[in-house]
């Protein structure tokens, strides 16, 4: 293998995710090792103990490094959390070179002020992506070298996040302590290992529904449209449940995942079920379309927010290749069904593409951030900087 | 669907109650005890004793006679919900052994909007079909009635499998406020009697064309929000034309709103010498009238009583699996739920949930998620108002 494994750690809400993968002759991925660890101390994506995550980080790392037979000094951070957010930024140049033929000079020039983002002073940016570029009065000009024309624009969506949320997570993994190699957005991670080249575009909406946090991405003629956070996820269904029958955490869980449904089945009206007895929490049949229906309208919440908020940003074209979930929720039964509903276009549960190894996971749709950040990851490797535009550029342009 | 058409002939027919609640529930109900003479089988309940007394229909039902002492709700619908509740097992009998509910009341008072989500809770837990049949009140009713209306609608057209508004704001609006107050009232009791009866009629009667308890079915699934209706009478020459008109043209919804239907049930009830070429006629009519793509399930049946007349009734539903076409004149209420979440929500909670309106269990310490002046960190079932069978 000429490049080194790339290990991507995902720290989510509900488990700490860590996979080795390196890249197959062919291009694909090989998942080579996993380690898995229940997550404390993460709420809705984010960090609020510390020492707590640290362990659970450092417990998925030893297994990952026992079942990959590597020891790990570095690994990939795939982040999330309520305060990312995307826009557009947008530079614009004057033309300069002779005879008004755009020049590489030009196309740097024009990078830099559109990622010259203003942002508050405790923002980070996390990513910027290359949309398009604009030459005088054309859009969407895929690559300008060599045209001609009098001004240069070029539109940058900024991913960005509160510092000092980004650096706690990667405080955690510094404590285990392991380096941190570079930081993507799960989201745009989980985009990575599911969707084809055709289905970036024909346009798709990825959806990763994780235990703390939804995160999406859409992309539309192979470009990342929009992008977002909603700290809404599968740990919000579970205590929705907690709270509508008066159960503990863990039996609601069970509920959910044994019987949950977020479409409403109006075969079973009168069917009941129950969670096994805890202390202080007795065995109590639940109604299960009452069950159903608090799953409902939470599922159907989350996705009419991120159908809001697309529908907010202008740059949102058409998703031809429909809606694709990811994360643990991804599971749940009817969730596609509500999903074409709510967006009313085809919707499926995510396929990590271009993966083997380790069965499980590559074929999870749980684990397609951790997937998509290996993914990343071997992109991006050469670069040790992190947050290399040139790659992206290579990323987007060079694969499609 | 034919199939099961077939198969009724050896299964009995569904058992059908038609409940109305509160002042305009009893109201409607003694109009279709009235004019079809104890062929529906109604049930009234109130909780004002002299004037369910008054009621002339065969079951009379008086609930929450403790909290209410028989002088009614007073207009507070969570009166009307203890009454419920302390009379759970009075109401029980009446849905025992029913397959389809027709639940009949008026939105904005006591009774009507405090029973009537407790009853469709209490008839789907035992897996009964219901279709509730409201009206809305008139906007001189008072803001606050209004309100009660609108949350009490709300609640309903998430419990129950097909919610039909009769707004009564939308006569005043027709009239230009000349009809006299009586006449207004009874307009509205017209509309709601009608549509019961014509309901009724499919599921009960001796069909030529049979709409059956599994196209309802069918509908339920897949509509959503609140039904408009409309019906159109006619006798004599061209009836068919004429009844199909006048219920496209009736006031209550309108051929526009009919044009941006998603789905449409269609009763045609007419004398025994009704033809074919008649019924056609009526389809084609309602047809040409809805939008592209529009699903409409028609039935026709006989009623000899019908004195060579043509009664057209339709129930419109602006949604089809949630398609999201809206009719936004129409579904005021629906969609005030919808777009104005924000700005109803503060109240939007239950009152016997108020306590634990703010729970939010394991996310109380943490930043909460606020999407458009919502804490979404509160389970959408509480802000929602919806409550749930435990």
């Amino acid at each position: 293998m000429a490049l080194p494994p790339v290990v991507a750690v995902e720290i989510g809400t509900v488990k700490v995710v860590a996979l080795v993968g390196e890249r197959r002759e062919d291009g694909g991925i090989a998942i080579i090792g996993m380690g898995e660890h229940s997550s404390r101390g993460v709420r809705k994506g984010e960090v609020v103990d510390l020492d707590n995550a640290v362990a659970c980080v450092r417990g998925a790392l030893r297994g990952a490094e026992e079942s990959a037979q590597v020891t790990i000094r570095r690994v990939h951070v795939a982040v999330s959390g309520g305060h990312i957010q995307s826009h557009i930024n947008r530079g614009s140049t004057r033309v300069l070179s002779q005879e008004g033929e755009i020049a590489q000079a030009d196309i740097d020039e024009v990078m830099n002020l559109a990622r010259a983002v203003n942002l508050p002073p405790d923002r980070e940016i996390l990513h910027t992506i290359c949309r398009h570029f604009c030459v005088d009065d054309q859009q969407y000009v895929a690559n300008p070298k060599g045209l001609s024309g009098a001004k240069l624009s070029l539109d940058m969506l900024a991913l960005h996040g509160m510092s000092s949320r980004l650096l706690n997570t990667i405080k955690v993994v510094q404590n285990v302590p392991i380096d941190v190699q570079d930081v993507a957005f799960g989201g745009l991670c989980a985009g990575l290992a599911v969707l084809t080249p055709e289905q970036k575009e024909a346009g798709a909406l990825v959806i990763d529904l994780g235990g703390g946090t939804t995160d999406y991405v859409a992309y539309c003629d192979k470009m990342l449209a929009s992008a977002g956070v909603l700290a809404v996820g599968g740990e919000h269904v579970t205590n929705d449940i907690s709270l509508a029958f008066n159960l503990s955490l863990r039996q609601a869980e069970f509920l959910k995942i044994e019987h949950g449904s977020a479409v409403v089945d109006l075969a079973n009206r009168t069917k009941r079920v129950s969670a096994p007895p805890e202390v202080g929490f007795s065995e109590r049949p639940v109604n299960l379309p009452s069950l159903h229906t608090v799953i409902n309208v939470r599922m159907k919440e989350v996705f009419e927010v991120i159908k809001s908020r697309l529908e907010n940003c202008e740059s949102a074209g058409g998703l031809g290749a429909g809606v694709v979930l990811t994360g643990g929720c991804a599971k749940m039964k009817g969730v596609t069904e509500l999903a074409e509903k709510v967006f009313n276009v085809p919707c499926s549960v995510g396929v990590v593409r271009d993966v083997d190894g380790l069965a499980a996971a590559s074929e999870g749709p749980e684990y397609a951030v951790a997937v998509g950040m290996v993914r990343y990851g071997l992109t991006n490797t050469q670069e040790e900087s992190g947050f290399s535009f040139s790659e992206w550029l290579k990323g987007f342009f060079g694969k499609g | 669907m034919r199939d099961a058409t077939n198969e009724r002939v050896s299964t009995p027919r569904e058992r059908i109650r038609i409940i109305g609640i509160g002042k305009a529930g009893c109201s409607v109900i003694d109009r279709i005890v009235e004019r079809w003479e104890n062929r529906l089988p109604t049930v009234a309940i109130h909780t004002h004793e002299n004037m369910l007394a008054a009621s002339t229909a065969p079951t009379r039902l008086q609930i929450g006679a403790v909290v209410s002492k028989g002088m009614g709700c007073g207009g507070d619908p969570e009166v009307g919900r203890r009454a419920a509740e302390d009379d759970a097992a009075l109401l029980g009998n009446i849905i025992a052994d029913t397959d389809i509910a027709f639940l009949v009341a008026g939105l904005g008072g006591g009774t009507g909007t405090g029973v009537m989500p407790a009853m469709v809770r209490m008839a789907r837990e035992a897996g009964v079909l219901t279709l509730c049949f409201v009206t809305t009140p008139f906007d001189f009713e008072g803001d606050s009635r209004k309100t009660r209306a609108e949350r009490g609608l709300a609640e309903l057209v998430d419990l129950a499998d097909i919610t039909v508004v009769v707004p009564n704001q939308r006569l005043f609006e027709v009239t230009g406020g000349e009809a006299n107050l009586k006449d207004a009232f009874s307009q509205a009791d017209e509309a709601l009697s009608t549509g019961v009866y014509a309901i009724w009629q499919l599921v009960s009667g001796h069909g030529l064309i049979n709409v059956d308890f599994a196209d309802l079915q069918n509908l339920a699934h897949n509509t959503g929000g609140a039904c408009g209706l409309a019906h159109g009478l006619a006798t004599g020459r061209q009836r068919a034309g004429r009844a199909a008109a006048a219920a496209l043209d009736c006031p209550m919804l309108g051929s526009e709103a009919i044009g941006q239907s998603a789905a449409l049930l269609v009763s045609v009830v007419g004398s025994p010498d009704i033809t074919l070429r008649e019924i056609n006629e009526i389809t084609g009519k309602v047809s040409a009238a809805a939008g592209r793509g529009a699903r409409i399930f028609t039935g026709a049946t006989i009623d000899a009583d019908m004195n060579d007349s043509v009664l057209v009734t339709i129930v419109a539903s602006r949604r089809w699996e949630h398609d999201g076409a809206q009719d936004p004149a129409d579904a005021a209420s629906v969609s005030a739920k919808k777009q104005g979440r924000s700005k109803q929500k503060p109240q939007a909670t239950q009152t016997d949930l108020a306590l634990t309106a703010m729970r939010k269990g394991r996310f109380k310490d943490v930043e909460p998620t606020i999407f458009q002046g919502e804490d979404l960190d509160v389970p959408t079932f509480i802000r929602r108002g919806i409550a749930v069978d435990k």
